[in-house]
């Protein structure tokens, strides 16, 4: 993870914007998912990406895979752009780049076997692993997620929650990828069910030397699992840091108030909290302030007329805000 | 508390042998089963499809061989159950042979309308944007013709005879199941599995024939078992108008057609072959509603 | 002693379906007082909401039955009450407030015209002097400009800001009881802390009592009492809640306290879990429910359940490991001769 080494995944001023209302009329407006996000995850580092709901971690994740297409800016992958690839090039890249979702219940197709739905990957690129039958493969993958043989010949409805999301982390792991993107993963299982799977994937993360993008709204679970984390806040990111750091020292006042918003750890504990007012305010149209300016105790008219740009403070520390410009 | 002694008499199951219980309950030919409208509509829809296939077994005279002494005979008369019509052909036998043309040209129709149908609403529905807006205003262009006047028009363009009628009537299904396919496709393209398959590089067609249309297909068979008894009605209308199958043929439609005109004094000439097509096209609607019902996984027990 | 508000015993409510009779509450007791508030933690399917729902008789399934148990409500036997001193009770003294406040809400309605209809449905009043109540409750959860909010569509409204007109309408009738069943699930972190220290405030305002449902137990660390804590249709274990988080005593609670990952946990490093998934409700009855999962079970949870025992003042546990006497330590080997 030093310097001189290049980036695995590389996201340059990515903007992505959705049109949103009537279809036909000319003057569409848009809504900005995401505004000139930048961001660096090197080989066998997971980056965790928290914020609230709307806040575009998802649509980053989607843009990553390809899902959705960047309205502008670039992503690259070993320094290959990967909007700029096509054909071949593209179906190999996006092998490398896979995903899992945040809910087990839709994201397997409920008409198919869990043998097809794992194998399925060596049909679409038309291979098979060295020196194995596809099958064996499929039995291997499904043990190292903690599953059986046995299940091979079952339908996805007859897991639970926590088996079905082991079923896709063992779908994304059969192309060898070297990037997943786990979006919300763990949000829809149980604590119990939850620490399972965080284990799972921590294990094999050391197991084949993968690199994660982990997305969550949850801090105690991002913090657990991330060597970095980005904090974002309306299509922005506001903050990137160790993940130690950001409990240590965050610095950006929504990262402290999302900081203060965690539920205690024990009954004893009574935490001050920065309450931040109102509402998440909406995204629709360029801004050009700073994207708390509404909400935030410390703004200013600086903030109100001009956008911080994520400057590093210290390392690998980096936040949007003009606090710590001077110093 | 007679129930509660019940439960707790009732030995613990095993969660291998709940598994296989409620495979067992929740299979598809159980909750058909359980079902009693269901039921009745799939032994009319049997009995049916049995006259139709056993016609020549089963009636008692051919059904164009003219007996001018008998004619006009009252149901019940000796040797012919549901009596004769006014050239003495045997009722029974040309409303068994009818069957046989009206089945045929109801499912024919039906597989026309679906197969069309199902083309165009993949394409729309899968591929939305303008794909999508260009054909379905295509699909509501046919839709402002009342089906009926449609197929009329064609059977006229077309001619006569059962492979244009069903051309015709097949061809006045297509905007509905245009509609139910599309309806389906862009509801499902949006799925997070499609996403998942879309990440694993799917290809288009294999995403849209591998993993959605096999999640659509139940509102597809539902629609299509729906269809066969309207068209059945339409074929009967076509024939009664005489559009559709032309005499000596029988078929249901034009049995009634020429019933009609003895309706004050024979009515049982207009009166059979009417009940015919009322059982057909209920049949055919219970075991539609079934097939909904038992597919639904919202009413699992 | 205390008045006691809510009294339940011995309460079962029974899914009957073709498949098996699924245990969704299986003898749950315990009371309230008023002004107090309870936390209720388990897993999804444990038979929480079920239980709430089963309080005021509010089962959505037709094959959902109460089969055993009373339920007292301030001195009154609940399923005593004719249909429409149910309603009345269900509006009046005991109110609801739901996960998904998006769905709460009647979409094609006006706040305004939800809040009133159920002002009036259970008070003679004038519309009039209703809305003027209304936008005061508006106010009092924290709205700003209720009086524009009150005339606007609930999709109109954010997540948090919906969970708040459900709030306001909930505390209208001036409840005795407010049942929140996982109210905060949907909402995001900041508007979490937001709606929790809403409803500590309004309960200090005016003294309802509160029973949450959540499966989050920092939840339950930062606004409950008490807590109970259940596991396949049984509580498991109740407690004050510092007693609860200083000295838990069931395998489950232990468990569950441990897989929450902590900012305090070392990253990366294994989670405590607890093995396999929780059992399902048709096959649960006889012995302990927990026994498959808990790594201290004996035979004798295999042949008996365990009773509900005080352990010390106030703190039950249901384990056969667990009582005045004797006692379990977690992580040590189980010495116990069950």
């Amino acid at each position: 993870m030093t310097d001189n080494q290049s980036p695995l995944l590389e996201v340059k001023n990515l903007t992505k914007c959705f049109p949103i209302g009537n279809r036909y009329s000319f003057q569409r407006k848009q809504l900005y998912a995401l505004d000139d996000v930048s961001l660096k995850v090197y080989k066998g580092e997971t980056v965790g990406v928290i914020g609230e709901s709307g806040c575009g971690k998802s649509t980053l994740s989607r843009c990553l895979v390809s899902l959705h297409k960047p309205t502008s800016g670039s992503i690259y992958f070993n320094n290959k752009d990967i909007s700029k690839c096509t054909g071949k090039e593209k179906k190999e890249i996006s092998r490398k780049i896979q995903m899992i979702f945040q809910d087990p219940y839709s994201s397997l197709d409920p008409k198919m076997r869990i043998s097809q739905l794992v194998m399925e990957p060596f049909t679409i690129h038309n291979f098979t692993p060295e020196g194995q039958s596809r099958v064996d493969r499929a039995i291997e993958l499904l043990q190292s997620v903690g599953l059986d043989r046995y299940h091979l010949q079952r339908y996805p409805h007859e897991f639970s929650g926590g088996q079905r999301q082991r079923i896709n982390i063992a779908r994304a792991l059969t192309l060898n990828p070297e990037v997943l993107i786990c979006d919300e993963p763990v949000s829809a299982l149980d604590v119990s069910i939850q620490a399972q799977v965080l284990n799972l994937l921590i294990k094999l993360q050391q197991e084949f030397n993968l690199t994660y993008l982990f997305i969550s709204h949850d801090l105690s679970v991002i913090r657990y699992i991330s060597d970095y984390i980005a904090v974002m806040y309306l299509g922005h990111i506001v903050e990137f840091c160790e993940a130690s750091g950001i409990y240590t020292r965050p610095l950006h006042p929504y990262t402290q108030a999302l900081l203060s918003s965690i539920p205690p750890s024990s009954p004893f504990e009574k935490k001050e909290r920065l309450e931040l007012k109102g509402d998440l305010v909406s995204h629709i149209g360029k801004v050009n302030c700073c994207p708390l300016a509404s909400r935030c105790p410390h703004c200013t008219e600086r903030c109100k007329n001009e956008k911080p740009k994520l400057k590093p403070v210290d390392g690998r520390h980096e936040v949007a805000c003009f606090l710590y410009e001077q110093s | 508390m007679k129930r509660k002694e019940k439960i707790s008499s009732e030995a613990v199951m095993t969660s291998a042998e709940l598994l296989k219980k409620e495979q067992k309950v929740n299979s598809f030919w159980k909750k058909f089963v359980r079902n009693k409208s269901a039921v009745v509509g799939l032994v009319i829809v049997g009995i049916l499809v049995i006259m139709a296939l056993f016609s020549s077994v089963l009636s008692p005279y051919d059904p164009e061989a003219l007996d001018l002494k008998n004619k006009l005979l009252t149901p019940f008369s000796p040797g012919h159950l549901f009596g004769t019509d006014e050239f003495g052909r045997d009722l029974l036998s040309r409303i068994i042979y009818g069957s046989r043309m009206s089945i045929l040209i109801a499912a024919g129709s039906s597989v026309v309308g679906c197969l069309i149908g199902m083309v165009i609403g993949i394409l729309a529905g899968y591929c939305g944007g303008v794909v999508d807006s260009v054909l379905m205003r295509i699909v509501d262009g046919l839709f402002a013709f009342p089906s009926i006047l449609l197929s009329i028009v064609l059977v006229t363009v077309l001619g006569n005879g059962a492979l244009n009628v069903i051309l015709a009537l097949g061809i006045s299904a297509v905007p509905k199941f245009a509609r139910v396919v599309r309806g389906q496709f862009t509801v499902l393209r949006n799925e997070e599995f499609c996403n998942a398959e879309r990440v694993l590089g799917a290809s288009h067609f294999r995403l849209a024939v591998v993993h959605i249309l096999p999640n659509a297909i139940s509102p597809i068979i539902v629609y299509f078992t729906l269809n066969i008894a309207s068209a059945i009605l339409s074929e009967a209308g076509l024939s009664f108008l005489g559009l559709g199958i032309i005499a000596p043929t029988p078929s249901w439609g034009n049995i009634l057609r020429a019933g009609n005109a003895f309706l004050y004094n024979k009515p049982h000439l207009a009166i059979i072959p009417g009940i015919f097509i009322f059982l057909a096209v209920l049949g055919f609607n219970l075991m539609g509603d079934g097939i909904r019902d038992a597919l639904d996984p919202k009413m699992k027990q | 002693m205390e008045e006691k508000l809510l009294e339940i015993n011995g309460l079962r409510t029974y899914f009957f379906t073709k498949s098996g009779v699924a245990k969704a509450v299986d003898g749950v007791s315990f009371d309230m007082t008023q002004g107090e508030t309870l936390g209720v933690v388990g897993e999804s399917g444990c038979g929480k909401s079920v239980m709430s729902a089963s309080i005021i008789r509010l089962l959505a399934s037709k094959s959902g039955k109460i089969v055993d148990g009373t339920v007292t409500f301030n001195g009154t036997d609940v399923s005593k009450l004719s249909r429409e001193e149910l309603r009345k009770l269900r509006g009046s003294d005991v109110a609801m407030i739901f996960q998904d406040p998006m769905t709460t809400l009647d979409p094609v309605f006006k706040v305004s015209d939800q809040m009133i209809e159920m002002l009036q449905a259970h008070r003679n009043i004038d519309r009039k002097t209703a809305a003027k109540e209304c936008i005061q409750a508006l106010a009092d959860v924290g709205i700003p400009d209720p009086h524009k909010r009150f005339d606007s569509y609930p999709f109109e409204l954010s997540g948090g800001m919906c969970q708040r007109v459900a709030i306001a309408m909930a505390i209208l009738a001036r409840p005795k009881l407010i049942i929140a069943d996982e109210p905060t699930t949907a909402l995001d972190v900041t508007m979490q802390a937001q709606i929790l220290k809403l409803l500590k405030e309004l309960q200090e305002k005016y003294g309802t009592s509160i029973l949450i449902i959540t499966h989050n137990l920092g939840v339950v660390w930062q606004i409950c009492d008490n807590v109970m804590v259940m596991y396949a249709g049984k509580v498991v274990e109740k407690a004050n809640v510092r007693e609860l988080y200083s000295n838990p005593k069931h395998p489950y609670t232990w468990g569950l306290m441990d897989s929450m990952p902590s900012l305090n946990d070392t990253p990366k490093e294994p989670l405590s879990t607890i093995d396999g998934i929780p059992p399902d409700l048709r096959l649960v009855g006889k012995g302990c429910n927990f026994r498959a999962r808990c790594r201290y079970a004996k035979q004798c949870c295999e042949d008996t359940e365990p009773e509900m025992v005080e352990v010390c003042d106030g703190h039950f546990v249901a384990c056969h490991f667990q009582s005045r006497t004797t006692n379990l330590v977690k992580g040590e080997e189980n010495r116990n001769d069950g």
